[in-house]
């Protein structure tokens, strides 16, 4: 019989090495946000200023436009790949030829490093020579040539196709193991039973789903809303400031403005936000596998 | 016997760290060199002065990401880095955040008066001088003499001449006018203030107030403006145009003039590297308004020594060896880079190399740096803002000059 004790101390070093690499720089950032920080000017010091930084940032105009921005990128985002990861899962679930090849192929954009991604994206969406522009040209979609990454509506249009385009095969892939889990069986019985597609779907498949779904939708949600990368390189958050997303206003003032207080504030605003949204999800994980 | 082993290799471990006596070793952080002159650049270094060895810690390409390494790197008082490349804005900057050691008592001011005047001004804050100008860069323009020939014009010198040109050639030749970088970025600020100038306009006055929204400023942002939605000379897409995507229009030979830095000549020459007006392209100062003159952003990266190195002398030999006459020579015929030393300019080879230097030694002389101040990013930041959104067409010139004054005038206020 292994003690309790015994456990505790097996898992006390990873334990303490989280609190390190993960707790410790999250209460350094806060302790940074209650301090006026200018690296600029480091004769003025760097004085307590409470949550005088927080003040500041609920009257800053330019916070609220990054954090409405990251929202509607967050939920269209994770919106749209939810449809088509759910889509490419059961295509992916079914036995055909080449399936397996179709699961490596599926990969690949999710394989790309996002600074690598971003960058032949930006070439992709190009006035001149992009061939975004080409295709749809020839497609008849459009008859002239869109600055997609210059103007101001079709920019963050622009940033969440090359977004969806990136993690779906992350979502399709989780989503393809937790439809792997469900037994064949309830099919077969709810079949002799005389169930129809739609409610073998939705009395069986879903709510067994579910419980993945969520985890999914959780992670990815979490990941959207501190994009950054791709906001960076593609458009700096332009054109005009309108795809500015809270993780990029933050870095700019903490490394190009070196205001090292306010900027922590900004992290500390985004790191807050997360937590929300990973309490209601946790919450509703938690519910749905009770009724079960 | 194990122990005896493990014994004897800690010891010859042990050893071979031992520094060798009187060698000391400094690390040098700059962007990436394609031409791979940097490396040469050392072994001449390391074959003058024997005791000193180099380590190049290359940077990557992009200025931004370089000043985001270098602050990680400073605001932990890293000593691992002691020569620091700069760009010719962050000196006001990392001064001030007292990163940099202050050069002035180990250069005379003869010595200073050697270089070029503005790179001087820009690597000088509240009288210190925190780097030496390496080599240098201004903004102007590019032109095709093919079309320019066959319509018997000679290079646009003013804004209207611009605008005729562009049309008369658009029409006739199937080109874009002219073409430059006004992406949401700093390059957007460097062309900005090249029409501001131009026409008289500045940031500050010569009493620090921020003027910036003044008629001339707003009648330059409004041209900046026109030539995209009035004169159509410009395709809408420039918003999002950085130096590269700028230069490939024009070398691809879709476009009669463009504004750009001096690294497009060497490309542009050269069919190998995608251009297709080999020997058809021309250089010229950047066009002026009417009863103005013509102004260049001043560009260019600087040696700075790290106030945390363990090794000032030793980085300052360096700094100045690579700075000599010989080297900018040298740099300029062999990596084709703007030498600072204004001597330079008058050699015979370098000019054979580089016949352009002598028309443009003018432009070099009195191209401006930015605003010398350590809040110069978050100032350009405020400009990339406002001045962008005007060319989308969500605000008008004098809104967005307005707005960025008053801006301005809340950063820099205590």
């Amino acid at each position: 019989m292994i003690k309790k004790r015994t456990i505790f101390y097996f898992i006390l070093p990873s334990i303490i090495v989280m609190l390190l690499v993960a707790f410790y720089p999250i209460i350094h950032g806060f302790w940074l946000s209650l301090h006026h920080i200018d690296l600029k000017h480091p004769y003025y010091g760097e004085p307590f200023i409470g949550l005088r930084n927080y003040t500041d940032i609920l009257s800053d105009g330019r916070m609220w436009a990054a954090l409405g921005n990251t929202v509607v990128f967050t939920f269209v985002s994770v919106g749209i790949e939810l449809f088509l990861g759910i889509s490419f899962a059961f295509v992916m679930h079914y036995r055909f030829k080449g399936r397996g090849i179709v699961r490596a192929a599926v990969l690949i954009p999710w394989a790309i490093p996002t600074v690598v991604s971003a960058m032949m994206w930006s070439w992709i969406y190009n006035d001149q020579f992009g061939i975004f522009n080409a295709i749809l040209a020839q497609l008849g979609i459009i008859d002239k040539y869109i600055t997609w990454l210059g103007t101001k509506g079709t920019a963050m249009f622009a940033i969440i196709f090359a977004e969806v385009w990136k993690t779906t095969p992350f979502m399709a892939l989780l989503l393809l193991a937790g439809l792997q889990m469900i037994p064949e069986e309830l099919y077969e019985a709810s079949k002799v039973d005389g169930a129809n597609r739609w409610t073998r779907f939705w009395h069986i498949t879903f709510p067994l789903l579910s419980p993945t779904l969520l985890v999914a939708l959780l992670f990815r949600s979490m990941d959207a809303f501190r994009v950054f990368d791709l906001i960076f390189v593609l458009t700096g958050g332009g054109p005009g400031n309108t795809t500015e997303t809270m993780s990029v206003y933050a870095y700019k003032t903490l490394f190009s403005h070196l205001r090292f207080g306010y900027g922590s504030a900004l992290a500390v605003v985004t790191f807050v936000s997360v937590m929300i949204i990973s309490s209601i999800y946790l919450v509703v994980i938690i519910n749905t596998s009770r009724k079960m | 016997m194990k122990r005896i082993l493990i014994c004897i290799l800690i010891a010859s471990f042990l050893y071979g760290c031992k520094k060798e006596e009187g060698i000391t070793t400094i690390t040098w952080a700059v962007g990436k060199d394609p031409t791979r002159f940097h490396d040469t650049l050392i072994v001449k270094f390391e074959k003058k002065f024997p005791n000193i060895k180099v380590r190049l810690l290359e940077m990557p390409e992009s200025a931004t990401t370089m000043h985001d390494a270098y602050v990680t790197y400073l605001s932990a008082r890293d000593p691992s880095v002691d020569v620091y490349s700069i760009d010719i804005i962050w000196p006001a900057e990392f001064g001030s955040a007292e990163w940099l050691l202050p050069l002035n008592e180990y250069i005379s001011d003869e010595e200073m008066e050697a270089f070029l005047p503005g790179p001087i001004k820009g690597c000088t804050y509240r009288g210190s001088l925190y780097a030496i100008p390496w080599f240098t860069d201004g903004g102007v323009l590019y032109y095709r003499t093919d079309l320019l020939k066959k319509e018997n014009l000679a290079p646009p010198s003013t804004w209207t001449e611009l605008v005729h040109h562009s049309k008369l050639l658009g029409k006739k030749y199937r080109v874009y006018g002219f073409v430059f970088q006004a992406h949401q970025y700093e390059g957007l600020v460097c062309n900005f203030l090249e029409y501001v100038w131009s026409n008289g306009g500045e940031v500050f006055d010569k009493d620090g107030n921020v003027v910036i929204n003044s008629d001339e400023a707003v009648e330059s942002l409004q041209f900046m403006k026109d030539i995209i939605h009035k004169y159509k000379i410009t395709p809408p897409g420039v918003v999002t145009y950085k130096e590269e995507e700028a230069r490939r229009l024009f070398t691809e030979g879709k476009a009669s003039f463009m504004r750009n830095w001096p690294y497009v000549w060497a490309i542009a020459q050269d069919s190998a590297k995608g251009s297709k007006v080999v020997g058809k392209v021309g250089i010229a100062p950047m066009v002026h308004p009417e009863g103005g003159s013509t102004a260049a952003t001043l560009g260019g990266w600087n040696l700075a020594v790290s106030k945390f190195s363990k090794h000032p002398l030793e980085s300052i030999k360096f700094i100045k060896f690579i700075t000599s006459y010989e080297i900018q020579k040298l740099f300029a015929i062999k990596g084709g880079r703007l030498p600072t030393r204004k001597r330079v300019y008058e050699d015979r080879e370098v000019l054979n190399i580089n016949p352009h230097y002598r028309n443009l030694y003018e432009v070099f002389v009195s191209a401006r740096p930015r605003p010398v101040t350590p809040y110069y990013t978050q100032l350009s930041d405020i400009l990339q803002i406002e001045v962008h959104q005007s060319l989308i067409v969500m605000k008008s010139p004098n809104e967005a000059l307005d707005s960025a004054k008053e801006k301005i005038e809340e950063v820099l206020s205590p």
